[in-house]
């Protein structure tokens, strides 16, 4: 052990000795220096942002002209708040007959500046000038306190104000906000909302910078000056003495490679550790979860190390050994770069529905629209632009389309398609037309009801479940044609086929909190809605076409559930992975049961019996429950961990789909597979599956480590949750990339070791 | 101690204690390119024992596999086949290599080192403690002439410093086995003899010293025993009388006349040299067998009426024998 501990103590003393170890650490220091003067304030919700302005051309014109208006308002007073200097300033922008971008932008940027300047004066607020004005509680209360206000309670003040009187033009401040300044100059901000909390604020930036500054750029230089160590140790002259002390080959390497992630997670102590010092003292924000950087930057540069290192042992030298590090380095983030480029590609492809009906089998993918099986291949059918029409890299999805459902005497494919909050939009009713030949042909479907989770087919007739209640198609699905008389001045509508219908009420009106979700059994006309609150059961009236409550139950542990209906059995699953298993009758619970692992469900499926549910979870397994035997069945199925959605068929088997559109058929309960349906891989698909996959797969992953440091420092792997549990969920890629890199650290070492035990010298 | 040249000799069994060496037809073999690898045979069979409380010299001419031998012995080179047993152990063996002690040739101790941190370094590696360490790097800073030179970078030293702190660090846990590789290249005279009087101390302490030099009068100083390695077989091996007093040894002999009366008393015998050095005196060196031949060659000048003033046996140095035995294995057939 002495030897080994010697051979520790050597690698630092050489690091002190080359000055290698000073280096870093004034490195270190001087970044901490830059960063210090960043100084991060968090104020009571006053500052104007170019984001809050609605109408900045507008709101520039009502108080450049006001600048010659003898009565007191409130755009007189804000140029007169904004002193001289800005009112000559914005004169000169206002007389300018310049409209081209930059003079634009010049005007806006100065009118901000302007109106701030006018929020700090304390002579701002006027009461004649504000007067009739509906001012919110907080403001009229500053107000009751006349001059008795500190300088941040008088921006707020005349915030509220500003934005009471301007409410078209200003958007409303948040109750707090952060300002970025550097040497005392603004340099950011003010943000305000949600995730601009300073503290979350100051340490999401710490974790990015730990993540790309100190994990990419500080590991790239900590390999550089820790490539000669290995080499140097194995240098001739050098290893031979070495080697005739009583020291175990395999433990002198490993001993070397400790010694150097040993130096670096040093500097990397001194670094992370500086800079959450950095954050308390200047910045005012404690976060010791931070310091967890450290381990995670030392482990990303054992990775490194460990390739560096086996080069050194073959090649000796010190220069080819770097060259090697940077070659792998580089290799890493290619197939990470492949890879997440065609997961980003070929993600939104996978099925979330699955069905079989007399259309045969239907799937809708994640983001791409609604398919059909045809001629050995997925066929769209559906391309409506709400749902269909979104880049797959857009940050906010769309609702997942509520539906599909094929009305066999019609031959139309139905769907509901709610708009994303970045299309806006309206909900529409999708659908597409058969014809006699087989050829599906969409057509443009009328407005349907927002926020529809489920559409059903009873007695031939469409009904939609939304959060306040179901809604009955009448008349026809598409949208109404009307031509245009009277010059334009007036359409009417035209009648007939191309007449369209509407969705009318067709249930008592309901009252339902988002997210929820909805099921409706076709057999008994039964509909279950479930959410944080409570599970609600409607039953029809044939003969009315109406739903009424005929049931609900509160529950109280406020988990968002998804739920499915089947026979006489309900089954909720929750996002804490419970199920539980409901008597349609009175609600009560027959039983329930805890999704191994940490799985989150995501869908679910009833059989038409009743007697099989099966649980989706995001983590992309699969659970079933068999009803009947009030127990949950063994799932002898393949693609667990890749299954993405599953079905029952009208005949009770059961339809699982993995591999993104891969469709197979059980016979349950014995499992026997009926029916595979696969396209033919090829093209990007084939070249993902056969090309990135494989060497992602056993290729290390440094770069993913980042999730790992994010996980540490915030304890958290979710990354802004939607709490509609159907909606696809990003989670840190926490664990994987551990295992992946630490096997990948334990072979490269291992192969180092054996190279040394072997090697004449 | 024995040895002979392809034989394995009946006395060496496997880790006898007695002998701090023992080698018995051992092969090495190097495979040299990356593509079309070629066998270099840097050791063939060659056995030898060096016993404990000797110094011995290994000798042999360049890429004769003495560093090869040596590297075998303490485990750096693997060996291809054959034994190798250094203090009663396997060569290469953890245990066997803590009671040895190695100066390589062209050592390289690493630059960031001060003479005394050297010395710390490879105490801890060969399992010192530090007050030991302390205690011992003193006085053999001391004995090896850099006292004034033990807080001072290792870049700062000579090529002979180095040497010095080398041997310093082979000596630091007063090793059973000393195995020194060119110990005295870049070490001047004064030194060498210092190295020299150290060598004879430790041989008094009853430490075995293996010493690998291409400086022949070195070794005949202070060596015992000496094997002469050549193309990785060994040659001979022997005391340093044995090799220099051989069978072809030769004679000088004086006498008051001439070359040519000189010359025509000893026609009868193997004469090497005849030459008049000063008038009326002349000098000649004869081969000689054994006594009689002596006899014979002074009966045959006396007969010639020369009166002898000079006789004298002319013995051959050890570099002369090593280059007569290394120029007799070059020429014979493999």
């Amino acid at each position: 052990m002495r030897a080994y501990l010697a051979i520790i103590k050597d690698s630092f003393r050489e690091a002190i000795v080359s000055r290698v170890l000073w280096v870093l650490l004034v490195l270190s220091a001087l970044l901490l220096l830059l960063l210090s003067p960043f100084q991060v304030t968090e104020t009571a919700g006053s500052r104007l942002a170019s984001t809050d302005l609605r109408d900045p051309q507008g709101l520039f014109q009502k108080i450049y002209n006001s600048r010659d208006s003898r009565s007191p308002t409130p755009e007189r007073q804000v140029w007169n708040s904004m002193g001289k200097e800005r009112q000559k300033q914005l004169t000169k922008l206002g007389e300018s007959t310049d409209d081209n971008l930059m003079t634009l932008a010049e005007r806006f940027k100065k009118l901000i500046e302007a109106i701030n300047i006018a929020i700090d004066n304390p002579d701002f607020y006027n009461e004649a000038a504000f007067a009739g004005i509906a001012l919110p509680a907080e403001a009229s209360d500053l107000i009751a306190k006349g001059d008795d206000l500190t300088e941040v309670e008088v921006a707020r003040r005349n915030r509220l104000v500003l934005q009471s009187a301007f409410s078209d033009d200003i958007a409303g401040a948040a109750p707090r906000q952060i300002t970025v300044s550097y040497f005392g100059k603004d340099f950011y901000g003010p943000l305000s909302g949600e995730g601009y909390e300073k503290t979350e604020y100051v340490t999401w930036w710490l974790t990015w910078f730990a993540d790309y500054g100190v994990g990419v750029i500080g590991v790239f230089c900590a390999i550089l000056v820790t490539a000669s160590i290995i080499p140097q140790t194995f240098e001739q002259g050098a290893i031979d003495l070495l080697l005739s002390k009583p020291v175990s080959r395999p433990l002198v390497f490993l001993t070397k490679y400790v010694g150097g992630c040993i130096f670096i997670s040093l500097v990397a102590a001194f670094c992370v550790g500086g800079i959450c010092l950095l954050s308390g003292i200047r910045w005012g924000v404690w976060h010791p979860q931070f310091l967890m950087c450290i381990p995670v930057v030392t482990f990303i540069f054992s990775i490194y190390y460990a390739v560096s290192a086996l080069a050194g042992v073959i090649w000796r030298n010190a220069i080819v050994s770097v060259i090697v590090t940077v070659a792998f380095w580089v290799l890493c983030y290619l197939v990470w770069a492949f890879h997440a480029f065609g997961n980003g590609v070929m993600s939104p492809e996978a099925f979330v529905r699955v069905s079989e009906s007399e259309a045969g089998l239907i799937g809708v993918r994640e983001k791409r629209g609604t398919v059909v099986w045809k001629d050995d291949k997925w066929v769209r059918v559906l391309n409506s632009a709400s749902h269909s029409a979104q880049s797959p890299f857009d940050p906010i999805p769309a609702p997942l389309p509520a539906g599909p459902v094929f009305d066999a005497e019609k031959q139309r494919l139905y769907q509901i398609n709610s708009p994303s909050i970045l299309t806006r939009g309206r909900p529409l009713l999708a659908y597409a037309e058969r014809s006699p030949e087989g050829e599906w042909v969409e057509q443009e479907g009328l407005e349907a009801p927002g926020g529809a989770e489920e559409v059903f087919l009873l007695d031939g007739q469409l009904f939609a479940v939304t959060s306040r209640g179901v809604s009955r198609l009448e008349g026809n699905p598409n949208r109404p044609e009307e031509i245009p008389i009277l010059w334009g001045i007036v359409n009417l509508p035209v009648p007939g086929d191309k007449a369209g219908g509407k969705f009318v009420p067709a249930s008592e009106p309901l009252n339902i909190l988002q997210p929820f979700s909805a099921d409706g059994d076709t057999a008994t006309g039964n509909v279950v809605l479930a959410n944080a609150k409570g599970v609600y059961v409607l039953s029809v009236d044939k003969e009315e076409k109406s739903f009424r409550i005929a049931g609900q139950r509160e529950i109280e542990d406020q988990h968002n559930r998804i739920t499915a209906i089947g026979g006489e059995t309900i089954v909720l699953a929750q996002e804490d992975g419970l199920v539980k298993i409901l008597n349609i009758g009175d609600l009560s619970e027959r039983s329930s049961h805890q999704l191994s692992g940490k799985n989150t469900p995501r869908f679910i499926a009833a059989s038409p019996s009743g007697r099989w549910f099966a649980v989706v979870s995001h983590q992309k397994r699969i659970w079933l429950y068999d009803a009947e035997q009030d127990k949950p069945l063994r799932a002898r199925v393949g693609g667990q961990g890749d299954i993405s959605a599953a079905a029952f068929t009208p005949a009770g088997e059961l339809l699982v789909v993995d591999a993104l559109d891969r469709v197979t058929k059980y016979e349950l309960p014995g499992f026997t597979v009926s029916e595979t349906h696969a396209p033919e891989i090829e093209g990007g698909r084939a070249f993902m599956w056969y090309g990135v996959e494989p060497i992602y797969t056993i290729f290390p992953k440094p770069g993913e480590l980042g999730d790992l440091m994010r996980y540490m420092v915030f304890e958290t792997a979710a990354q802004g949750e939607s709490e509609d549990l159907s909606q696809q969920r990003v989670t840190l890629n926490v664990w994987d990339p551990v295992w992946s890199n630490l096997l990948f650290v334990a072979v490269v070492l291992g192969l180092g070791s054996l190279y040394i035990w072997r090697k004449d010298f | 101690m024995n040895s002979s040249d392809n034989g394995a000799p009946a006395s060496i069994t496997a880790g006898d204690s007695s002998a701090a060496i023992q080698v018995r037809d051992l092969h090495k073999t190097y495979r040299q390119g990356l593509i079309f690898r070629k066998r270099v045979h840097a050791l063939q069979g060659t056995t030898f024992e060096v016993p404990r409380g000797e110094i011995f010299g290994l000798l042999g001419p360049n890429g004769a596999g003495k560093t090869t031998m040596i590297k075998v012995l303490l485990g750096v080179v693997r060996k291809s086949a054959g034994d190798a047993y250094m203090l009663g152990r396997p060569a290469g063996d953890r245990i066997a290599r803590r009671g040895v002690g190695y100066l390589p040739e062209n050592h390289r101790i690493p630059r960031h080192h001060t003479g005394n941190t050297a010395l710390e370094y490879y105490g801890r590696l060969a399992g010192m403690t530090y007050p030991e360490i302390r205690k011992r790097s003193i006085d053999l800073l001391g004995m090896v002439g850099l006292a004034e030179w033990g807080n001072v970078s290792v870049k700062n030293y000579s090529k002979g410093m180095q040497q010095r702190l080398g041997l310093a660090q082979a000596l630091l846990h007063d090793p059973e086995l000393l195995i020194l590789d060119e110990p005295t290249d870049g070490v001047d005279p004064v030194g060498r003899a210092e190295m020299r009087e150290m060598l004879r101390s430790l041989k008094d302490r009853r430490r075995t010293i293996l010493i690998n030099s291409h400086l022949l009068q070195e070794v005949e100083l202070v060596c015992d025993h000496v094997a002469i390695l050549h193309k990785g077989k060994l040659q001979q091996a022997g005391s340093i009388k044995d090799l220099t007093q051989n069978a072809q040894a030769s004679l000088r002999i004086g006498v008051m006349g001439d070359e040519a009366a000189l010359s025509a008393a000893l026609s009868e015998f193997a004469v090497q040299q005849v030459k008049q050095n000063v008038p009326g005196q002349a000098q000649a060196l004869v081969e000689v067998r054994d006594q009689a031949n002596v006899d014979q060659i002074i009966d045959a000048v006396r007969s010639a009426g020369l009166s002898i003033i000079q006789l004298a046996p002319e013995k051959r140095t050890l570099e002369e024998a090593f280059v007569q035995i290394v120029h007799d294995a070059g020429t014979a057939p493999p």
